[in-house]
């Protein structure tokens, strides 16, 4: 879990002030940094085995357009926004062609163990079906490991919204995983 | 047992640990795959050329659409002699709103006033192209002498000049003026031309002195020589000498009425009753129109007057033949 925001906020300042500067080596590190907070952004809008390639896009986006961030402590929001415009993208093309519990139901990854893919199939199938208000806050405190205070600067949310939405979201998730069978 | 508090920070602060089953469904999500890391180093970020093209073709789109509205709307300019010089829009041979010409001591111009017909400039002359009302076009001769041969409806073809104003009403005419004062001579059709309050209506055969002070009288072109000289001399001398005027009148011909109208409100008091008698005696002017009007100005009198000497309905030299008239 990331520590205090401050120094997070320097780093990526840093990060992204050398990226700007053409340091590939920078952008791979905000890409390590920050992979996980898109992926987080990106799951709670599109079916999962679309995800990993929108995530690429979303750095190659981010790439191309560094030059425009103006604030570069403000890395990590202005990422999370392109995923979500990306994310809102990839729906809008593929409104009419991809169902979503079919995609739900492809193999989210090969190479680990069935019962630990199994597992998360299942959790983030169950989040997925949550209200919108909890998708992103959830996945991104689960998959992202952000605390409530990253994720309230990530997504412009006030700490009691975060609050709310973790504490009714863990709720609702709970009864969802038991209903469903696992996890519970 | 652990407190509701506790698992709520520990959810929201990310202090102390998870409840067993967050924790669970934590370490389950963690291990969601992420795509490979992409080869940052082989990625070419995205060049801004492509920007650029796009403004080049753009900038180069307007200027093509720009010149375009400016061949339609530009006049051809031809060198009849010597050599030309343009400024501001002018290019190639040609003159569009906002452009100069200027002749040189010894060279010709001649420039095609598109369908409205032709405008000739002499030497030393410096012509724009300004902006005119709806329908109009319009010149500014700024020195020089300007030729104008228009065919054109009348009010269609204007020059501006630093003393005055000359409309169109369909004829030729020339045109010259030179630090502040000039003079104009219609050789077909009519001109009006306005400065200072004053206007002059100058048919053919007439021309008209263009002063600072406000646009002379016309005089036809054939008065006689001790007319032309009184008149002159009177006008010249700011109407200060009065014997000038008492010269005039004696030596005025009925065809000279029309100089003498133009001078009854540029004179005043008993003056200007003696050039009214002089016209009453001349021409035969309207018997219904109190001469106490036209002595007061009144400018339907006056028009009854202007009627009298031949020239056509003073309100069509306003407005134009065919165009609405705004009666007084």
């Amino acid at each position: 879990m990331a520590g205090a925001p401050e120094p997070v906020v320097a780093l990526d300042a840093s990060l992204v002030a050398s990226a700007r500067r053409g340091d590939r080596a920078a952008f791979g590190a905000l890409y390590r940094r920050h992979a996980r907070l898109v992926q987080a952004v990106l799951l709670a809008r599109v079916p999962p085995d679309h995800v990993a390639d929108l995530v690429q896009d979303v750095f190659l986006i981010a790439m191309d357009r560094i030059r425009s961030l103006r604030d570069d402590g403000a890395f990590a929001p202005w990422l999370a926004t392109i995923a979500r415009r990306r994310a809102a993208d990839w729906r809008r093309r593929r409104r009419d062609t991809v169902p979503l519990a079919e995609a739900l139901h492809e193999p989210i990854a090969g190479g680990r163990d069935a019962e630990t893919e199994r597992d998360a199939r299942a959790a983030v199938d169950a989040i997925r079906s949550l209200p919108e208000a909890y998708r992103e806050t959830l996945l991104l405190r689960f998959v992202a490991g952000l605390n409530g205070p990253e994720i309230a600067e990530r997504t412009g949310l006030t700490h009691g919204s975060v609050r709310v939405n973790l504490h009714r979201g863990v709720e609702m998730l709970r009864k969802r995983l038991r209903e469903g069978g696992s996890h519970a | 047992m652990r407190d509701r508090d506790e698992d709520d920070d520990a959810l929201f602060s990310g202090r102390g640990p998870l409840p067993e089953d967050l924790a669970r469904l934590q370490r389950s999500l963690s291990t969601l795959p992420l795509p490979p890391e992409p080869d940052w180093s082989a990625r070419r970020v995205r060049e801004r050329w492509p920007r650029l093209v796009y403004a080049a073709v753009a900038a180069v789109l307007i200027i093509a659409f720009g010149c375009t509205l400016l061949a339609r709307d530009s006049w051809r300019v031809d060198t009849v002699d010597g050599s030309l010089s343009f400024g501001g829009m002018a290019f190639w041979g040609r003159i569009a709103l906002g452009g100069r010409v200027a002749t040189e001591a010894r060279s010709h111009a001649r420039i095609e006033v598109e369908g409205l017909g032709r405008v000739e400039l002499g030497p030393s002359s410096v012509l724009r192209r300004v902006p005119g009302r709806f329908g109009e076009q319009k010149l500014a001769l700024d020195r020089g002498t300007l030729h104008a041969y228009i065919q054109a409806p009348p009010r269609r073809f204007v020059v501006e000049t630093p003393v005055g104003i000359a409309t169109d009403l369909g004829c030729a005419y020339t045109l010259y003026v030179d630090r502040g004062a000039g003079w104009l001579t219609v050789t077909t059709g009519r001109v009006t031309f306005t400065n200072a309050g004053f206007e002059s209506f100058v048919p053919a055969g007439c021309q008209c002195e263009l002063r600072p002070s406000g646009v002379g009288v016309p005089t036809r072109v054939y008065a006689s020589d001790a007319f032309l000289e009184a008149i002159r001399s009177f006008e010249n001398d700011d109407h200060r000498v009065p014997w000038m005027l008492d010269r005039a009148l004696a030596t005025a011909e009925a065809s000279d009425a029309i100089t003498l109208w133009h001078l009854l409100p540029r004179v005043s008091g008993e003056q200007r009753e003696r050039v009214a008698a002089r016209i009453a005696a001349l021409i035969e002017v309207p018997g219904d129109v109190p001469r106490a009007r036209v002595l007061a100005l009144e400018p339907a009198a006056l028009d009854a007057w202007w009627a009298a000497l031949g020239m056509g309905d003073a309100a069509e030299w306003r407005a134009g033949p065919g165009r609405k008239v705004l009666r007084w």
